[in-house]
């Protein structure tokens, strides 16, 4: 019963708490951003994962180059990835919502044109170096993406898209399997960009995250409300600044997205939409805005977790940091009822309690757990904790 | 003004086309001529993109460096030497496929890598059965050379390393109890397993060593707080250099411990210190090569500053040793040419110090399994954001 006496010890430890509720409120950040886009669209956004690794790219580069605090660094990778969002709609899904009379056309002529490209390059490439192909099959193929981007926005101001009224009901597969091609492009420019190494925030700039506020010396436990002043360095940690900013920062965005959804104008049309689409059209609700708004929100909330996963785990940026702490937040929708953002919050930390508790029985399968918990709840009650159950699976 | 529009649209299409196709054709221009034939081809193999592409940076710029000297003298008796540098991202499952496409190239005459022990392990049955030379600049796994006459390193074996490392934490560092991180992969446990079972027979004792997955395990917080409490006064990392610098600064910015950090070759990347920072400092790194020991030879020093005069970066120990390993595939070639049978046959016979390719890192000759055992460990110390030699070595 050695497993025992490890839950025993994990249960007595605060510090499991503590770590629990950390990760826990990494994975509700993030897990609110898959909920409300399919609440409204009932599309799994799988690039989401990207949208983290975007954030705290950009929250990184702010650092490094334009030596801004961390806070602030969190503010720009916000608004800079609300604007990643809802060029991912426009790009990827918005497409695909609208009525495509001719669009068939073009993307044949755009992907002719794609594979003319790549033919190219790969037949042209420098034999001796293989790299070198590579990278160009890779720039051949966002070229085509480009093209692509060029010819539908080229159509669409000629109006062969249809105005936006004519708006029918996408195929949610096509959306999914669009989805899942933006992560990996997403990923691959990622790579392209800033290469596969891993960085990690400066510890200069972290420095406030990793103080200490909360100690333990040989005098007993110390506070140290100050993370300015000088470091405890003899002292043990027992809770550190960057986990209470992730607490408070999970709780006060949580409180200012249930105030847009319930208390604003645009979140009653988000309200409306997620009910029932095409009334929403009706009542003179511009829909594809409304979604658009979606995105920005959801991944602004994906920029201040991925940059507070990073420095709690002290580094681990790279172009595939997205996709653990996106699958298990999408675990963590699903257990809270997908579509429901107050459920998004409760999988989120039950998730993290999850992770943290099996993981100190059993370290190699703190994921199996939380995906075991994820199981379990499709089998058994597939609408989630706080879903509706007339609600239909994906 | 639609009309327009469309026109204007389709030629700004066709141009873009036209554009890149033209681009694609220069590019390809200019380097058709390299890969004629007649040329040396050698293929280099490593980690080219992720986790481990810092390794396999240095891997390049030290394989490039060497071919571009031997050209700008004239190549190998009239001969250019070709890369052809192939990228098996560190993941056996690649390296499998990288090594059915490199040995089918009949003008490939060998191979410089891989680096990564569980690749160079995956990719070996298909090197032997095709018959080229795989010749290792970073894979210490004891396994890698066993049972395989083609396979080749200029490095020592993970068996010497691990030894090697608990002795030197118990004699030199006197510690007393040591917990051990491993990364789940040949390289990983392999060295984990050498230098647990030394800890055993010197009486250093050991925590139960706690594994890890590489790019899959991104928080140690629960891994670390699990050995907190056992009283270690060490913690040795056998691994890569992200996870370490995981692991450093989860050890002393989260849990706030006061105990020596230990890690093996894999560790050995001016990443660490990178990704680290101020956590890092103090670490102890087992390393087969390293610059700056006061007494460096004159090959290193030429080579230090021929490299940093050429990527304007430092080089670390996987540059020199790739160099060294291309320095010495060239030398085979300059005796008996590019035929791979004749080159097994002097790998092969390169067995004693006389015979030896003397290098940047030292004399390189092997055993008869292909192991090289010429050239001892040595540990380096991070301080000041550099690694340094330590100040006591291990007297043998």
């Amino acid at each position: 019963m050695e497993w025992l006496t490890s839950l025993g010890n994990a249960v007595q430890n605060p510090a499991t708490y503590i770590d629990a509720l950390t990760l826990g409120s990494i994975y509700a950040l993030i897990a609110v951003g898959y909920t409300m886009v399919y609440g409204i669209i009932k599309l799994i956004n799988f690039a989401h994962g990207e949208i983290i690794m975007l954030g705290t790219y950009i929250g990184l580069l702010a650092v490094n180059t334009l030596n801004v605090p961390i806070v602030l660094a969190i503010l720009i990778a916000m608004l800079a990835c609300a604007a990643i969002g809802a060029i991912l709609d426009w790009t990827a899904y918005l497409p695909l919502r609208r009525s495509l009379p001719k669009a068939e056309i073009l993307s044949i002529i755009g992907l002719v044109g794609g594979a003319a490209l790549l033919i190219a390059y790969f037949t042209t490439g420098e034999a001796g170096d293989s790299m070198a192909t590579a990278h160009r099959l890779v720039l051949g193929f966002l070229a085509v993406v480009l093209l692509m981007l060029l010819v539908s926005t080229l159509a669409d101001l000629l109006g062969w898209f249809g105005s936006p009224r004519n708006n029918v009901k996408s195929d949610r597969l096509a959306a999914l399997i669009t989805a899942i091609g933006m992560s990996l492009c997403l990923q691959t420019m990622a790579h392209l960009l800033w290469s596969a190494k891993y960085e990690s925030f400066p510890t200069a700039a972290a420095k406030i995250f990793d103080s200490k506020l909360i100690a333990q010396t040989t005098e007993g436990l110390v506070f140290r409300w100050n993370p300015f002043g000088p470091p405890l360095i003899d002292a043990v940690p027992v809770l550190l600044w960057k986990e209470l900013v992730t607490w408070v920062a999970m709780l006060v965005l949580m409180i200012v997205l249930l105030v847009i959804v319930q208390r604003t104008k645009i979140g009653k049309a988000m309200r409306a939409c997620a009910l029932d689409q095409q009334t929403a059209w009706l009542m003179g609700i511009n829909v594809n805005h409304v979604i658009a708004f979606t995105f920005m929100i959801g991944s602004a909330m994906a920029a201040v977790a991925g940059i507070l996963y990073s420095v709690k785990v002290g580094g681990n940026i790279y172009p595939r940091m997205g996709y653990y702490p996106g699958v298990i937040a999408f675990a963590a929708a699903v257990l809270g009822g997908i579509g429901n953002i107050k459920g998004a919050v409760l999988g989120g930390l039950i998730i993290g309690f999850t992770e943290a508790f099996g993981g100190a029985v059993a370290q190699q399968y703190d994921k199996a757990f939380a995906f075991g918990l994820m199981v379990i709840f499709i089998l058994f009650r597939p609408w989630g904790i706080l879903g509706r159950k007339e609600a239909k699976r994906a | 003004m639609k009309r327009l529009i469309a026109i204007l649209s389709c030629a700004i299409i066709a141009f873009a086309l036209a554009f890149t196709v033209s681009c694609g054709k220069t590019g390809g221009d200019a380097s058709s001529g390299a890969a004629a034939g007649g040329d040396i081809k050698f293929a280099v193999c490593g980690p080219m993109t992720g986790s481990g592409a810092a390794f396999g940076e240095m891997i390049k710029m030290g394989a490039r460096l060497k071919a571009d000297e031997v050209n700008a003298a004239g190549g190998i008796g009239g001969r250019k030497v070709v890369l052809s540098i192939e990228d098996d991202k560190g993941a056996p499952s690649e390296a499998a496929s990288v090594a059915r496409k490199v040995a089918a190239d009949k003008s490939v005459c060998l191979v410089i890598g891989h680096f990564n022990s569980a690749c160079s392990n995956t990719a070996k049955s298909e090197y032997n059965r095709k018959g080229v030379i795989q010749f290792s600049p970073g894979s210490t796994n004891v396994s890698v050379c066993v049972g395989s006459p083609w396979t080749f390193r200029n490095l020592y074996r993970d068996d010497y390393q691990g030894t090697f490392l608990a002795e030197y934490a118990q004699s030199v560092l006197g510690l007393q109890k040591v917990a051990i991180f491993y990364d789940d992969d040949d390289y990983g446990k392999g060295l984990m397993q050498s230098f647990k079972k030394r800890a055993e027979e010197i009486g250093l004792s050991i925590v139960e060593p706690i594994a890890y997955m590489r790019e899959r395990t991104q928080d140690f917080k629960p891994l670390v707080s699990r050995v907190k409490d056992a009283g270690i006064d060490g913690i040795f990392v056998s691994g890569l250099h992200n996870e370490a610098a995981l692991i450093a600064k989860t050890t002393v910015t989260d849990l706030g411990l006061k105990v020596a950090l230990l890690g093996g070759d894999g560790v050995m990347s001016p990443e660490l210190i990178k990704l680290a920072g101020p956590a890092a400092e103090g670490m102890y790194v087992s390393t087969p090569f390293l610059f700056n020991t006061g007494d460096d030879s004159e090959a290193a020093k030429t080579f230090l500053e021929k490299f940093e005069k050429k990527y304007e970066t430092a080089p670390d120990t996987w540059a020199a040793l790739t160099y060294d390993a291309v320095g010495m595939a060239l030398a085979a070639v300059a005796e008996v040419g590019t035929d791979r049978e004749k080159l097994k046959g002097w790998f092969a016979g390169c067995t004693t110090a006389d015979k030896g390719y003397q290098g940047v890192t030292g004399n390189t000759y092997f055993d008869s399994e292909g192991d090289c055992y010429s050239k001892g460990a040595h540990v380096a110390i991070v301080k000041d954001g550099d690694f340094m030699p330590a100040p006591k070595q291990l007297q043998k």
